[in-house]
Protein backbone atom coordinates (compact mmCIF):
# COMPACT_ATOMS: atom_id res chain seq x y z
CA UNK A 1 0.00 0.00 0.00
CA UNK A 2 2.96 2.03 0.91
CA UNK A 3 4.29 1.99 -2.55
CA UNK A 4 1.12 2.23 -4.38
CA UNK A 5 0.77 5.66 -2.68
CA UNK A 6 4.06 6.70 -3.39
CA UNK A 7 3.78 5.33 -6.89
CA UNK A 8 0.71 7.44 -7.95
CA UNK A 9 1.42 10.52 -10.06
CA UNK A 10 1.24 14.12 -8.36
CA UNK A 11 -2.22 14.74 -9.96
CA UNK A 12 -3.31 11.50 -9.05
CA UNK A 13 -2.37 11.69 -4.77
CA UNK A 14 -3.64 15.16 -5.07
CA UNK A 15 -7.00 14.14 -6.28
CA UNK A 16 -6.87 11.90 -3.77
CA UNK A 17 -5.99 14.06 -1.06
CA UNK A 18 -8.85 16.65 -1.69
CA UNK A 19 -11.55 13.69 -2.01
CA UNK A 20 -10.36 12.40 1.55
CA UNK A 21 -9.59 8.94 -0.38
CA UNK A 22 -5.36 9.69 0.94
CA UNK A 23 -4.29 11.44 3.77
CA UNK A 24 -1.30 13.76 3.44
CA UNK A 25 0.22 12.07 6.44
CA UNK A 26 -0.11 8.72 4.70
CA UNK A 27 1.55 10.12 1.29
CA UNK A 28 4.05 11.80 3.36
CA UNK A 29 4.89 8.48 5.53
CA UNK A 30 4.74 6.73 2.05
CA UNK A 31 7.82 8.77 0.18
CA UNK A 32 9.40 8.59 3.45
CA UNK A 33 9.86 5.00 3.55
CA UNK A 34 10.82 5.12 0.14
CA UNK A 35 13.73 7.46 1.07
CA UNK A 36 14.66 5.36 3.86
CA UNK A 37 14.83 2.17 1.36
CA UNK A 38 16.56 4.26 -1.36
CA UNK A 39 18.80 7.11 -0.07
CA UNK A 40 21.89 4.40 0.77
CA UNK A 41 21.73 3.22 -2.50
CA UNK A 42 21.14 6.46 -4.74
CA UNK A 43 22.22 9.63 -2.49
CA UNK A 44 19.93 11.86 -4.03
CA UNK A 45 18.78 13.43 -0.68
CA UNK A 46 21.21 16.36 1.27
CA UNK A 47 19.31 15.83 4.63
CA UNK A 48 15.89 14.59 5.26
CA UNK A 49 13.52 16.53 7.16
CA UNK A 50 11.43 13.58 8.98
CA UNK A 51 9.72 15.73 11.68
CA UNK A 52 8.75 18.57 9.70
CA UNK A 53 7.38 16.87 7.24
CA UNK A 54 5.03 15.17 9.05
CA UNK A 55 4.22 18.24 11.11
CA UNK A 56 3.39 19.79 7.52
CA UNK A 57 1.58 16.54 6.53
CA UNK A 58 -0.65 16.82 9.82
CA UNK A 59 -1.73 20.68 9.43
CA UNK A 60 -2.45 19.79 5.42
CA UNK A 61 -5.13 17.13 6.37
CA UNK A 62 -6.68 19.57 8.69
CA UNK A 63 -7.26 22.22 6.85
CA UNK A 64 -8.32 20.31 3.52
CA UNK A 65 -10.56 18.41 5.82
CA UNK A 66 -11.65 21.50 7.30
CA UNK A 67 -12.63 22.78 3.14
CA UNK A 68 -9.55 25.00 3.14
CA UNK A 69 -7.72 23.35 0.02
CA UNK A 70 -5.59 25.34 -1.46
CA UNK A 71 -4.73 23.64 -5.08
CA UNK A 72 -2.77 20.60 -6.25
CA UNK A 73 -0.02 20.57 -4.30
CA UNK A 74 -1.51 20.81 -1.07
CA UNK A 75 -0.32 17.69 1.05
CA UNK A 76 1.70 16.58 -1.85
CA UNK A 77 5.61 15.59 -0.65
CA UNK A 78 8.15 17.04 -2.93
CA UNK A 79 11.63 17.88 -2.47
CA UNK A 80 13.84 20.49 -3.95
CA UNK A 81 17.34 21.17 -5.19
CA UNK A 82 19.54 22.22 -2.75
CA UNK A 83 19.80 26.10 -3.93
CA UNK A 84 16.68 27.91 -3.13
CA UNK A 85 16.55 30.24 0.42
CA UNK A 86 14.94 29.47 3.31
CA UNK A 87 14.69 32.04 5.56
CA UNK A 88 16.58 30.73 8.66
CA UNK A 89 17.87 27.98 6.62
CA UNK A 90 20.46 26.29 5.20
CA UNK A 91 20.81 26.27 1.28
CA UNK A 92 23.95 24.22 0.83
CA UNK A 93 24.62 24.47 -3.00
CA UNK A 94 26.21 21.20 -2.91
CA UNK A 95 29.28 22.95 -1.65
CA UNK A 96 32.07 23.23 1.21
CA UNK A 97 31.67 26.55 1.06
CA UNK A 98 27.69 27.16 1.76
CA UNK A 99 27.03 23.96 3.76
CA UNK A 100 26.43 25.97 6.43
CA UNK A 101 25.28 29.35 4.78
CA UNK A 102 21.62 30.26 6.37
CA UNK A 103 19.79 32.70 4.00
CA UNK A 104 18.42 35.29 5.49
CA UNK A 105 14.97 35.67 2.77
CA UNK A 106 13.20 32.88 1.27
CA UNK A 107 13.31 32.28 -2.30
CA UNK A 108 9.84 33.06 -4.78
CA UNK A 109 9.42 29.65 -5.83
CA UNK A 110 9.69 27.87 -2.26
CA UNK A 111 6.93 30.77 -1.41
CA UNK A 112 5.09 29.84 -4.12
CA UNK A 113 5.01 25.87 -3.51
CA UNK A 114 4.81 26.59 0.67
CA UNK A 115 1.50 28.97 -0.10
CA UNK A 116 0.61 25.79 -1.99
CA UNK A 117 0.43 23.68 0.86
CA UNK A 118 3.43 21.41 -0.53
CA UNK A 119 5.51 19.30 2.09
CA UNK A 120 8.78 19.66 1.82
CA UNK A 121 11.07 16.26 2.79
CA UNK A 122 14.13 18.01 2.47
CA UNK A 123 17.05 19.56 -0.12
CA UNK A 124 18.31 17.44 -3.08
CA UNK A 125 21.63 16.83 -4.14
CA UNK A 126 22.74 18.82 -6.78
CA UNK A 127 26.76 19.45 -8.15
CA UNK A 128 28.92 21.62 -6.66
CA UNK A 129 27.41 25.17 -7.40
CA UNK A 130 25.34 23.88 -10.01
CA UNK A 131 28.86 23.07 -11.74
CA UNK A 132 29.30 19.68 -13.57
CA UNK A 133 26.57 17.64 -15.48
CA UNK A 134 27.12 14.00 -14.08
CA UNK A 135 26.09 13.34 -10.39
CA UNK A 136 29.84 12.79 -9.43
CA UNK A 137 30.35 14.37 -6.43
CA UNK A 138 33.76 15.06 -4.06
CA UNK A 139 32.17 17.08 -0.52
CA UNK A 140 28.73 15.03 -0.82
CA UNK A 141 29.38 11.72 -2.03
CA UNK A 142 28.01 10.99 -5.92
CA UNK A 143 24.76 10.28 -6.27
CA UNK A 144 23.23 7.21 -8.54
CA UNK A 145 21.42 6.63 -10.95
CA UNK A 146 18.30 5.10 -10.27
CA UNK A 147 18.57 1.94 -13.01
CA UNK A 148 21.41 1.23 -12.66
CA UNK A 149 24.08 2.45 -10.05
CA UNK A 150 26.63 1.89 -11.66
CA UNK A 151 25.64 4.73 -13.67
CA UNK A 152 25.25 8.66 -13.36
CA UNK A 153 22.38 10.51 -12.63
CA UNK A 154 23.01 13.40 -14.85
CA UNK A 155 23.52 16.93 -13.24
CA UNK A 156 23.17 19.61 -11.29
CA UNK A 157 19.83 18.69 -10.39
CA UNK A 158 21.42 14.93 -9.93
CA UNK A 159 18.79 14.89 -6.74
CA UNK A 160 15.92 15.72 -8.60
CA UNK A 161 15.94 13.47 -11.35
CA UNK A 162 16.91 10.34 -9.13
CA UNK A 163 14.84 11.31 -6.45
CA UNK A 164 11.24 11.55 -9.07
CA UNK A 165 12.51 8.34 -10.80
CA UNK A 166 12.50 6.23 -7.77
CA UNK A 167 9.40 7.45 -6.44
CA UNK A 168 10.87 9.10 -3.75
CA UNK A 169 8.57 12.41 -4.19
CA UNK A 170 6.31 13.59 -6.62
CA UNK A 171 7.90 16.19 -8.38
CA UNK A 172 10.98 19.01 -7.71
CA UNK A 173 11.36 22.53 -8.42
CA UNK A 174 15.45 22.79 -9.91
CA UNK A 175 17.39 25.15 -11.76
CA UNK A 176 18.56 24.92 -15.64
CA UNK A 177 21.53 27.14 -17.06
CA UNK A 178 22.93 24.87 -19.96
CA UNK A 179 20.53 21.57 -19.48
CA UNK A 180 19.93 21.10 -15.95
CA UNK A 181 16.51 20.30 -15.89
CA UNK A 182 16.52 18.69 -18.62
CA UNK A 183 19.84 16.08 -18.50
CA UNK A 184 19.06 14.25 -15.44
CA UNK A 185 15.20 14.11 -16.53
CA UNK A 186 16.56 12.28 -19.84
CA UNK A 187 19.23 9.99 -17.95
CA UNK A 188 16.60 8.92 -14.94
CA UNK A 189 14.11 8.69 -17.22
CA UNK A 190 11.59 11.70 -16.41
CA UNK A 191 9.95 14.50 -17.52
CA UNK A 192 11.81 17.74 -16.81
CA UNK A 193 10.72 21.50 -18.21
CA UNK A 194 13.22 24.40 -18.71
CA UNK A 195 10.69 27.37 -18.94
CA UNK A 196 11.20 30.22 -21.23
CA UNK A 197 13.41 32.89 -19.45
CA UNK A 198 11.28 35.59 -17.77
CA UNK A 199 8.55 32.97 -16.60
CA UNK A 200 9.65 31.79 -13.28
CA UNK A 201 11.20 34.40 -10.68
CA UNK A 202 14.70 33.58 -9.55
CA UNK A 203 14.77 35.71 -6.76
CA UNK A 204 16.41 33.84 -3.65
CA UNK A 205 17.98 31.04 -6.10
CA UNK A 206 21.69 30.36 -6.34
CA UNK A 207 23.06 32.30 -8.98
CA UNK A 208 25.44 29.93 -11.22
CA UNK A 209 24.76 32.63 -14.72
CA UNK A 210 22.56 35.42 -14.12
CA UNK A 211 21.73 35.68 -17.45
CA UNK A 212 21.02 32.08 -18.55
CA UNK A 213 19.24 30.52 -15.55
CA UNK A 214 15.86 29.31 -14.65
CA UNK A 215 14.20 28.16 -12.67
CA UNK A 216 11.99 24.61 -13.88
CA UNK A 217 10.42 21.24 -12.51
CA UNK A 218 10.92 17.45 -12.21
CA UNK A 219 7.63 15.11 -12.44
CA UNK A 220 6.42 11.92 -13.76
CA UNK A 221 4.34 12.75 -16.28
CA UNK A 222 3.78 15.86 -18.32
CA UNK A 223 0.66 17.00 -16.49
CA UNK A 224 2.33 16.74 -13.08
CA UNK A 225 5.20 18.19 -14.29
CA UNK A 226 2.37 21.00 -15.77
CA UNK A 227 1.09 21.19 -12.37
CA UNK A 228 3.94 22.69 -10.52
CA UNK A 229 5.00 24.89 -13.07
CA UNK A 230 1.56 26.79 -13.17
CA UNK A 231 2.43 26.89 -9.16
CA UNK A 232 5.56 28.43 -9.75
CA UNK A 233 5.65 30.72 -12.62
CA UNK A 234 4.73 34.34 -12.19
CA UNK A 235 5.48 38.15 -12.09
CA UNK A 236 8.06 38.87 -9.31
CA UNK A 237 8.78 42.36 -8.93
CA UNK A 238 12.03 40.96 -7.55
CA UNK A 239 12.62 39.61 -10.41
CA UNK A 240 12.59 42.05 -13.01
CA UNK A 241 12.83 39.54 -16.25
CA UNK A 242 9.49 38.46 -15.12
CA UNK A 243 7.59 41.22 -15.39
CA UNK A 244 5.30 41.49 -17.77
CA UNK A 245 4.69 37.21 -18.11
CA UNK A 246 1.97 36.80 -16.66
CA UNK A 247 -1.07 34.97 -18.28
CA UNK A 248 1.52 33.28 -20.47
CA UNK A 249 3.51 30.14 -20.94
CA UNK A 250 2.86 28.29 -18.01
CA UNK A 251 1.14 24.88 -18.92
CA UNK A 252 -2.36 25.78 -17.52
CA UNK A 253 -5.63 24.79 -19.13
CA UNK A 254 -6.41 20.77 -20.52
CA UNK A 255 -4.28 19.07 -22.72
CA UNK A 256 -5.43 19.79 -26.63
CA UNK A 257 -5.52 18.28 -29.82
CA UNK A 258 -1.97 18.19 -31.12
CA UNK A 259 -3.10 16.93 -34.74
CA UNK A 260 -1.66 19.08 -37.51
CA UNK A 261 1.58 20.57 -35.31
CA UNK A 262 4.36 20.86 -36.87
CA UNK A 263 7.59 19.20 -35.34
CA UNK A 264 11.01 20.09 -37.59
CA UNK A 265 13.72 17.59 -36.71
CA UNK A 266 17.21 19.68 -37.37
CA UNK A 267 18.75 18.44 -40.95
CA UNK A 268 22.66 19.11 -41.20
CA UNK A 269 23.84 19.48 -37.61
CA UNK A 270 26.05 17.28 -36.25
CA UNK A 271 25.56 17.90 -33.04
CA UNK A 272 22.17 16.12 -32.66
CA UNK A 273 23.76 13.20 -34.35
CA UNK A 274 22.78 10.08 -31.79
CA UNK A 275 24.95 7.14 -31.05
CA UNK A 276 23.38 4.37 -32.88
CA UNK A 277 22.68 2.88 -29.27
CA UNK A 278 19.57 5.99 -28.90
CA UNK A 279 18.52 5.89 -32.50
CA UNK A 280 15.64 3.34 -32.88
CA UNK A 281 14.59 4.95 -29.50
CA UNK A 282 14.38 8.36 -30.81
CA UNK A 283 12.99 7.47 -34.37
CA UNK A 284 10.37 5.17 -32.68
CA UNK A 285 9.07 8.43 -30.81
CA UNK A 286 9.27 10.71 -33.99
CA UNK A 287 7.15 7.72 -35.11
CA UNK A 288 4.33 8.57 -32.42
CA UNK A 289 4.33 12.36 -33.09
CA UNK A 290 3.60 11.39 -36.52
CA UNK A 291 0.96 9.16 -35.94
CA UNK A 292 -0.93 11.43 -33.14
CA UNK A 293 -1.42 13.69 -36.60
CA UNK A 294 1.68 16.04 -35.93
CA UNK A 295 3.56 16.83 -39.30
CA UNK A 296 7.06 15.90 -38.77
CA UNK A 297 9.29 17.76 -40.90
CA UNK A 298 13.03 18.26 -41.47
CA UNK A 299 14.15 22.21 -40.42
CA UNK A 300 17.46 24.09 -40.42
CA UNK A 301 18.49 25.63 -37.26
CA UNK A 302 20.56 28.79 -38.11
CA UNK A 303 23.69 30.17 -36.27
CA UNK A 304 23.98 27.03 -33.91
CA UNK A 305 27.07 26.48 -33.43
CA UNK A 306 27.26 30.34 -32.48
CA UNK A 307 24.71 30.32 -30.41
CA UNK A 308 26.28 27.38 -28.38
CA UNK A 309 29.94 29.60 -28.18
CA UNK A 310 28.04 32.56 -27.27
CA UNK A 311 26.32 30.20 -24.47
CA UNK A 312 29.44 29.36 -23.51
CA UNK A 313 31.18 33.00 -23.23
CA UNK A 314 28.35 33.97 -21.31
CA UNK A 315 28.13 31.14 -19.20
CA UNK A 316 32.00 30.95 -17.63
CA UNK A 317 32.00 35.08 -17.87
CA UNK A 318 29.46 35.00 -15.35
CA UNK A 319 30.20 32.23 -13.07
CA UNK A 320 34.17 33.40 -12.97
CA UNK A 321 32.23 36.43 -12.13
CA UNK A 322 29.84 35.18 -9.20
CA UNK A 323 33.00 33.16 -7.64
CA UNK A 324 36.21 35.53 -8.29
CA UNK A 325 36.76 35.97 -4.70
CA UNK A 326 36.47 31.98 -3.10
CA UNK A 327 38.77 30.59 -6.14
CA UNK A 328 41.16 33.41 -5.10
CA UNK A 329 41.08 32.85 -1.22
CA UNK A 330 39.76 29.79 -0.84
CA UNK A 331 40.03 27.47 -3.79
CA UNK A 332 40.69 24.51 -1.65
CA UNK A 333 37.57 24.46 -0.61
CA UNK A 334 36.36 23.57 -4.46
CA UNK A 335 36.88 20.12 -5.98
CA UNK A 336 39.64 20.64 -8.31
CA UNK A 337 37.05 19.45 -11.78
CA UNK A 338 34.88 23.06 -10.44
CA UNK A 339 37.60 25.28 -9.45
CA UNK A 340 39.19 24.81 -13.18
CA UNK A 341 36.20 24.99 -14.59
CA UNK A 342 34.79 28.36 -13.09
CA UNK A 343 38.46 30.21 -13.31
CA UNK A 344 38.38 29.76 -16.94
CA UNK A 345 35.81 32.35 -17.29
CA UNK A 346 38.75 34.67 -16.04
CA UNK A 347 40.12 34.47 -19.40
CA UNK A 348 36.64 36.11 -21.20
CA UNK A 349 37.42 39.74 -21.60
CA UNK A 350 34.99 41.88 -20.71
CA UNK A 351 34.32 43.18 -24.31
CA UNK A 352 33.76 39.60 -26.00
CA UNK A 353 31.23 38.98 -22.63
CA UNK A 354 29.05 41.93 -23.53
CA UNK A 355 29.47 41.63 -27.19
CA UNK A 356 27.55 37.97 -26.59
CA UNK A 357 25.10 39.32 -24.52
CA UNK A 358 24.89 42.11 -26.98
CA UNK A 359 23.84 40.02 -29.96
CA UNK A 360 21.38 38.39 -27.82
CA UNK A 361 18.29 40.05 -28.54
CA UNK A 362 18.74 40.13 -32.37
CA UNK A 363 19.96 36.33 -32.98
CA UNK A 364 16.99 35.22 -30.67
CA UNK A 365 14.81 37.67 -32.41
CA UNK A 366 15.80 36.53 -36.08
CA UNK A 367 16.24 32.23 -34.61
CA UNK A 368 12.45 32.72 -33.55
CA UNK A 369 11.09 34.26 -36.36
CA UNK A 370 12.31 32.04 -39.32
CA UNK A 371 12.22 28.51 -37.39
CA UNK A 372 8.90 29.12 -35.66
CA UNK A 373 7.57 30.51 -38.70
CA UNK A 374 8.26 27.30 -40.17
CA UNK A 375 7.49 24.61 -37.10
CA UNK A 376 5.81 24.39 -33.38
CA UNK A 377 8.69 22.74 -31.99
CA UNK A 378 11.73 21.80 -32.73
CA UNK A 379 12.44 17.64 -31.92
CA UNK A 380 16.29 16.74 -30.74
CA UNK A 381 18.01 14.18 -28.23
CA UNK A 382 18.02 15.23 -24.96
CA UNK A 383 21.42 13.59 -24.89
CA UNK A 384 22.80 11.83 -27.76
CA UNK A 385 24.89 8.95 -26.00
CA UNK A 386 23.83 6.41 -23.47
CA UNK A 387 23.94 7.09 -20.24
CA UNK A 388 27.34 6.76 -18.98
CA UNK A 389 28.77 4.62 -16.18
CA UNK A 390 31.12 6.18 -13.55
CA UNK A 391 34.25 5.35 -14.56
CA UNK A 392 33.51 6.37 -18.11
CA UNK A 393 32.51 9.75 -16.13
CA UNK A 394 36.03 9.91 -15.62
CA UNK A 395 36.47 12.24 -18.50
CA UNK A 396 34.02 14.62 -16.92
CA UNK A 397 36.61 15.32 -14.29
CA UNK A 398 39.97 14.73 -16.59
CA UNK A 399 41.71 16.56 -19.00
CA UNK A 400 38.95 15.42 -21.27
CA UNK A 401 36.31 17.99 -19.79
CA UNK A 402 35.56 20.57 -21.56
CA UNK A 403 35.22 17.78 -24.67
CA UNK A 404 33.02 15.86 -22.34
CA UNK A 405 30.82 18.50 -20.96
CA UNK A 406 30.76 19.96 -24.58
CA UNK A 407 28.88 16.51 -25.14
CA UNK A 408 26.90 16.30 -22.98
CA UNK A 409 25.18 19.77 -23.24
CA UNK A 410 25.68 20.39 -27.05
CA UNK A 411 21.82 19.62 -27.34
CA UNK A 412 20.37 21.83 -24.25
CA UNK A 413 22.50 24.72 -24.10
CA UNK A 414 21.08 26.94 -27.05
CA UNK A 415 17.66 27.25 -25.31
CA UNK A 416 19.29 28.54 -22.40
CA UNK A 417 20.66 31.48 -24.77
CA UNK A 418 17.94 32.11 -26.72
CA UNK A 419 15.96 32.00 -23.94
CA UNK A 420 13.15 29.40 -25.14
CA UNK A 421 10.81 26.53 -23.05
CA UNK A 422 12.12 23.16 -23.08
CA UNK A 423 11.13 19.52 -22.45
CA UNK A 424 12.93 16.51 -21.92
CA UNK A 425 10.57 13.35 -22.49
CA UNK A 426 11.39 10.09 -21.30
CA UNK A 427 11.06 7.88 -24.60
CA UNK A 428 12.49 4.19 -24.55
CA UNK A 429 15.24 3.06 -23.14
CA UNK A 430 18.63 1.37 -24.74
CA UNK A 431 19.43 -1.95 -24.67
CA UNK A 432 21.18 -1.84 -21.09
CA UNK A 433 17.80 -0.72 -19.61
CA UNK A 434 18.83 3.07 -19.42
CA UNK A 435 16.50 5.71 -20.15
CA UNK A 436 16.52 7.73 -23.52
CA UNK A 437 15.03 10.86 -23.29
CA UNK A 438 13.99 13.55 -26.15
CA UNK A 439 13.28 17.29 -26.09
CA UNK A 440 11.19 19.09 -27.86
CA UNK A 441 11.79 23.29 -27.99
CA UNK A 442 9.22 25.77 -28.58
CA UNK A 443 9.01 29.62 -29.04
CA UNK A 444 9.28 31.78 -26.23
CA UNK A 445 6.09 31.80 -23.76
CA UNK A 446 5.27 28.63 -25.84
CA UNK A 447 5.11 25.98 -22.75
CA UNK A 448 1.20 25.07 -23.62
CA UNK A 449 2.79 23.67 -27.01
CA UNK A 450 5.24 21.66 -25.15
CA UNK A 451 2.57 20.76 -22.62
CA UNK A 452 0.26 19.46 -24.90
CA UNK A 453 2.63 17.51 -27.37
CA UNK A 454 3.97 16.03 -24.27
CA UNK A 455 0.42 14.84 -23.02
CA UNK A 456 -0.70 13.47 -26.12
CA UNK A 457 2.64 11.93 -25.95
CA UNK A 458 2.49 10.21 -22.75
CA UNK A 459 -1.61 9.23 -24.22
CA UNK A 460 -0.13 6.59 -26.45
CA UNK A 461 3.40 5.33 -24.59
CA UNK A 462 3.94 4.06 -20.96
CA UNK A 463 8.00 5.04 -20.74
CA UNK A 464 6.91 7.53 -18.08
CA UNK A 465 5.13 4.98 -15.98
CA UNK A 466 8.33 2.70 -15.95
CA UNK A 467 9.73 2.23 -12.56
CA UNK A 468 13.35 1.72 -11.61
CA UNK A 469 13.98 -1.55 -9.59
CA UNK A 470 14.41 -1.08 -5.81
CA UNK A 471 17.58 -3.30 -5.98
CA UNK A 472 20.56 -3.25 -8.40
CA UNK A 473 20.47 -6.84 -10.11
CA UNK A 474 16.53 -6.72 -9.82
CA UNK A 475 14.29 -7.14 -12.77
CA UNK A 476 12.15 -3.62 -13.31
CA UNK B 1 45.65 38.26 -26.66
CA UNK B 2 45.78 35.05 -27.32
CA UNK B 3 45.03 32.40 -24.33
CA UNK B 4 47.04 29.53 -23.93
CA UNK B 5 47.89 26.57 -21.50
CA UNK B 6 50.75 28.40 -20.15
CA UNK B 7 48.75 31.17 -19.13
CA UNK B 8 46.17 29.09 -17.74
CA UNK B 9 48.93 27.15 -15.67
CA UNK B 10 50.91 30.06 -14.67
CA UNK B 11 47.91 32.26 -13.51
CA UNK B 12 46.09 28.82 -11.55
CA UNK B 13 49.90 28.77 -9.56
CA UNK B 14 50.47 32.66 -8.83
CA UNK B 15 46.69 33.36 -8.07
CA UNK B 16 45.31 29.95 -6.29
CA UNK B 17 48.01 28.14 -5.44
CA UNK B 18 47.39 24.94 -7.79
CA UNK B 19 49.87 23.13 -9.69
CA UNK B 20 47.69 22.41 -12.81
CA UNK B 21 48.20 19.70 -15.13
CA UNK B 22 49.68 21.35 -18.21
CA UNK B 23 47.29 18.73 -20.66
CA UNK B 24 44.37 20.16 -18.26
CA UNK B 25 45.44 23.85 -18.87
CA UNK B 26 45.86 23.16 -22.64
CA UNK B 27 42.21 21.59 -22.74
CA UNK B 28 41.00 24.63 -21.07
CA UNK B 29 43.06 27.59 -23.01
CA UNK B 30 41.86 25.41 -26.32
CA UNK B 31 37.93 26.05 -25.20
CA UNK B 32 38.17 29.58 -24.07
CA UNK B 33 40.42 31.01 -27.18
CA UNK B 34 37.23 28.72 -29.15
CA UNK B 35 34.65 30.92 -27.22
CA UNK B 36 36.52 34.15 -27.56
CA UNK B 37 37.22 33.47 -31.67
CA UNK B 38 33.56 32.71 -31.97
CA UNK B 39 32.47 35.59 -30.48
CA UNK B 40 34.64 37.79 -31.65
CA UNK B 41 33.72 36.83 -35.78
CA UNK B 42 29.90 37.15 -34.63
CA UNK B 43 30.64 40.16 -33.51
CA UNK B 44 31.04 41.90 -36.38
CA UNK B 45 27.75 42.16 -37.16
CA UNK B 46 26.84 44.42 -34.03
CA UNK B 47 25.44 47.18 -34.88
CA UNK B 48 25.39 50.78 -33.06
CA UNK B 49 22.00 50.15 -31.49
CA UNK B 50 22.11 46.48 -30.44
CA UNK B 51 21.01 46.42 -26.82
CA UNK B 52 21.68 43.12 -24.09
CA UNK B 53 18.90 44.91 -22.04
CA UNK B 54 16.33 44.58 -24.33
CA UNK B 55 16.03 40.86 -23.98
CA UNK B 56 13.24 39.85 -21.93
CA UNK B 57 10.98 42.50 -23.97
CA UNK B 58 11.90 40.77 -27.22
CA UNK B 59 10.69 37.39 -25.86
CA UNK B 60 7.33 38.72 -24.65
CA UNK B 61 7.37 40.18 -28.23
CA UNK B 62 7.92 37.05 -29.56
CA UNK B 63 4.80 34.99 -27.79
CA UNK B 64 2.19 33.66 -29.84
Amino acid sequence: MTDDIAGMSLTDVSTALRRGAVSSTEATRACLARIESQQPRINCFVSIDVDGALSAAARADEEIAAGGWRGPLHGVPLAHKDMFYRAGEVSGFGSRICRDRVADDTSEVMERVDAGGAIDLGPLHMTEFAVGHTGAHAHLGSCRNPWNTAHVPGGSSSGSGAAVASRLIYGSVASDTGGSCRLPAAMCGVVGIKPTFGLVSRHGGMPRAWSLDVFGVYARSVDDAAALLDVIAGEDQRDPATLGSSGYGNGGGSARDVRGLRIGVPVGEAVFEAEPALKPVLEAALERFGSLGCEVMEIALPDLQTIGALSGTVLLAEAAAIHDEWTREIPDQYADSAVWRLQQGRHIPATRYLQALRLRPRITKAFVSEVFAAVDAVFTPTVTMPVPDFDSAQAFTSAEAPEAIFETTKCTVWANYLGLPAISLPCGFTDGNLPVGCQLVARPFGESTLRALGCAYQTCTDWHLKRPPDSDGAAA
Amino acid sequence: MKIDGKLIREEARRKHGIDLDADRADELAREVDRLNTATAEAARSIGLDDDPTVFTAVLRGLRR
